[in-house]
């Protein structure tokens, strides 16, 4: 499980590597942000959301059963636009509310 | 190296759910200073990282707090400590109450009543669950916090033959400083412990687990170290989840009504039985029978239920909405593969932890223990372990005035010539100077997890154990200890994880003597012993353990605690 920093999007606020629950984040020579531990990565989600530029991505695996499908996410002021892209590159946009309650 | 000495009258190590709303609840009925040490950052730390799916401990009308006494103890075979689960059960809708009023979206009908699923649980938006417990705890100028500090050990005296804790000793996970943090009260709320066995998913993905990956234990290790007493620390939790992603399987189950089905497509949840292992044991005997991989059954679900599924999902574990979508088959076209994750120490839904009396005191004096760390209450679930923590911070607040009333304008003891202190540090330092280790801290956990495996009852063995297992973990458990203590840290990460790993295998080493001790199978796959495969009347007792100053575990056999006693450590 992991997740994919797009450097060039990367503005080198470290917002990400403030917010990880890991610590796994850290500052390249370029003050750029990345990950040390690919593997050490739970797949939460703190830093899409905390990412001012969505430059970051989760990213799904193939020992997940993935092909490199990948999950971004914008935040709003009511909630999140969450944006998958499958494996034949198609895009499926799904918009939560933080005042709506999950239906199950 | 910089060495930073802090004194509060209060310091919570863990600034997850419990840590939060204990400071919270500390700040608002006293004028106390309260430190929160937290390993990484309040906003997102924790289980609750990613949000949570429901409240799944609440009593809804009709029901009455003995009534989730009586679930949890049917559920866990007896084996736990009533008078926590009915002091916690009496709180629950208390601290929702609180959730709410801290921003928390809960479900309301028409008439302005919760909406539940099913008799004990809310339906809610719980991503925002940690930022908002966050806010709660950092609104207070009485509360500080720590980010990005990771506590390693106890600083405790012995006075008149009894242990009471004086503050904690930790580092800083990016800059090279030592902390010495000093208070009259301490409550541990580190969470549980994960990665002591070797995960479902291979090493690439190998933190993609259920549990937090980086509750590593530290709070039961501190306890341990430091001659706390521990409670049941044989009944593991094995969660039943979501194959590959480990996503939790409620909202399917219970949202949209699935049941589980084996490869032929029959059910068979009531030939094992519906409790939290049982439903788990019936999956991995249905597999070993040659009728895996087994599933919930949605496929046929609509496709507006499909849709609310993806929603339910991002709020709590997103990767399970990736995978559905990455491939293009849903719920609706495609039944949803579960599996058994690897074994945990978690007392917020087993009953392993601290063994504390009624208000949460464990056997340290000051020393309070809340969520996930605490035994004896298992089904504590979020609100659980807040209400938990509500406890603890009033027997806090309580115990600090009583002392004030006592010995007033007392002073802090002196705080140099702290020959314990000094030692933790030392400890630290000795790590950046040791030889170049040729063995990386990778390589030594990896070797715990397949130790753990193989003889203490992982996924290899369908979560059984037998003796002559056991005493091979308990050895190569000891080697790696002696191999932690030689690693070589280069910077401060390097540093938190060999204290990580020191802490796994102080936990593995205790929950392996829990294991031997119970001769019996108390709950199938989380404790299946297969020298003992059946339960036995004389093992309706609690097993608690102690670390003697030889580094040995003793065992201590309680007898079962009454549900309207008040338990107050006396021995």
């Amino acid at each position: 499980m992991s997740i994919r920093i797009d450097r060039d999007k990367c503005v080198g606020c470290f917002r990400c590597k403030n917010i990880c629950p890991g610590n796994l984040i850290a500052a390249d020579s370029e003050r750029k942000a990345f990950l040390k531990r690919p593997y050490d990565c739970w797949g939460c989600t703190a830093c899409l959301k905390e990412c001012p530029v969505c430059a970051v991505s989760l990213v799904l695996g193939p020992e997940l059963s993935g092909m490199g499908e990948t999950l971004t996410v914008k935040k709003t002021d009511t909630g999140y636009i969450w944006e998958v892209t499958d494996r034949f590159g198609r895009v499926k946009q799904l918009v939560t509310n933080a005042g709506r309650a999950n239906a199950y | 190296m910089e060495v930073k000495i802090i004194r509060n009258d209060v310091l919570i190590i863990g600034g997850g759910a419990a840590g939060c709303y204990a400071a919270g609840k500390i700040a608002e009925r006293s004028g106390l200073s309260v430190l929160i040490a937290e390993k990484a950052n309040i906003l997102r730390s924790g289980c609750l990282a990613a949000g949570v799916n429901a409240l799944n401990a609440y009593i809804t009308p009709g029901h009455t707090p003995e009534d989730y006494v009586e679930y949890a103890r049917k559920d866990a075979e007896g084996i736990v400590r009533e008078d926590l689960l009915m002091t916690l059960s009496e709180r629950l809708n208390e601290v929702t109450k609180d959730l709410e009023r801290m921003g928390l979206t809960i479900l309301k009908d028409a008439d302005g009543n919760y909406v539940s699923r099913g008799w004990r649980n809310l339906k809610i938006n719980g991503e925002n669950i940690k930022p908002l417990l966050a806010g709660y705890a950092g609104k207070s100028e009485h509360v500080k916090v720590l980010n990005h500090v990771n506590i390693t050990d106890f600083l405790t005296e012995k006075k008149d033959g009894k242990v009471r804790i004086r503050g904690a000793a930790g580092f800083s996970t990016e800059k090279e400083v030592f902390y010495l943090l000093y208070a009259d009260g301490v409550l541990i709320a580190t969470g549980g412990a994960s990665g002591l066995y070797r995960p479902n998913n291979p090493g690439s993905a190998r933190h993609k687990m259920w549990y937090c990956p980086f509750n590593t234990g530290a709070g039961y290790a501190m306890g341990i170290l430091a001659g706390a007493e521990m409670t049941t620390l044989e009944m593991r939790f094995i969660a039943l989840r979501c194959k590959d992603t480990l996503a939790p399987t409620g909202t399917i189950a219970q949202g949209v009504g699935a049941v589980q089905v084996n490869a032929k497509g029959e059910s068979y949840e009531e030939t094992y039985g519906s409790s939290t292992a049982e439903r788990v044991w019936g999956t991995v005997e249905e597999k070993k029978q040659g009728r895996g991989p087994c599933c919930l059954a949605t496929k046929g679900i609509s496709g507006e239920q499909e849709e609310d599924l993806y929603l339910a999902y991002l709020n709590m574990a997103p990767v399970q909405t990736l995978k559905w979508l990455a491939g293009g088959k849903g719920p609706a076209s495609e039944n949803v593969e579960i599996d058994g994750s690897e074994p945990y120490v978690v007392g917020g839904h087993a009953a392993s932890g601290y063994w504390v009396s009624t208000d949460r005191e464990t056997t340290i004096d000051g020393l309070f223990a809340a969520g996930d760390v605490c035994g004896g209450a298992p089904q504590k679930y979020v609100t659980g372990a807040l209400a938990e923590a509500l406890i603890a911070a009033e027997a806090i607040v309580s115990r600090s005035e009583a002392k004030r009333r006592k010995n007033p304008g007392a002073k802090s003891a002196e705080i140099e010539d702290d020959v314990q202190a000094a030692g933790i540090l030392e400890k630290y330092q000795k790590h950046f100077s040791a030889p170049e280790s040729f063995f990386s801290v990778q390589q030594a956990e990896e070797a715990m997890q397949k130790v753990m495996d193989e003889y203490a009852g992982g996924i290899r063995t369908n979560y059984s154990y037998n003796e002559a297992g056991l005493a091979i973990a308990d050895e190569r458990i000891r080697e790696l200890q002696i191999l932690q203590e030689g690693l070589r840290a280069h910077s401060m990460d390097e540093l938190l994880q060999i204290y990580e790993l020191r802490e796994r295998l102080i936990v593995a080493g205790a929950l392996i003597a829990h294991l031997r001790a119970r001769k019996e199978t108390r709950w199938h796959s989380f404790q299946e012993n297969s020298d003992h495969p059946q339960k036995k009347k004389e093992y309706e007792l609690y097993i608690n353990s102690r670390m003697e100053d030889d580094g040995t575990i003793r065992i201590i056999r309680r007898p079962l605690t009454g549900r309207g006693e008040k338990y107050e450590h006396s021995d």
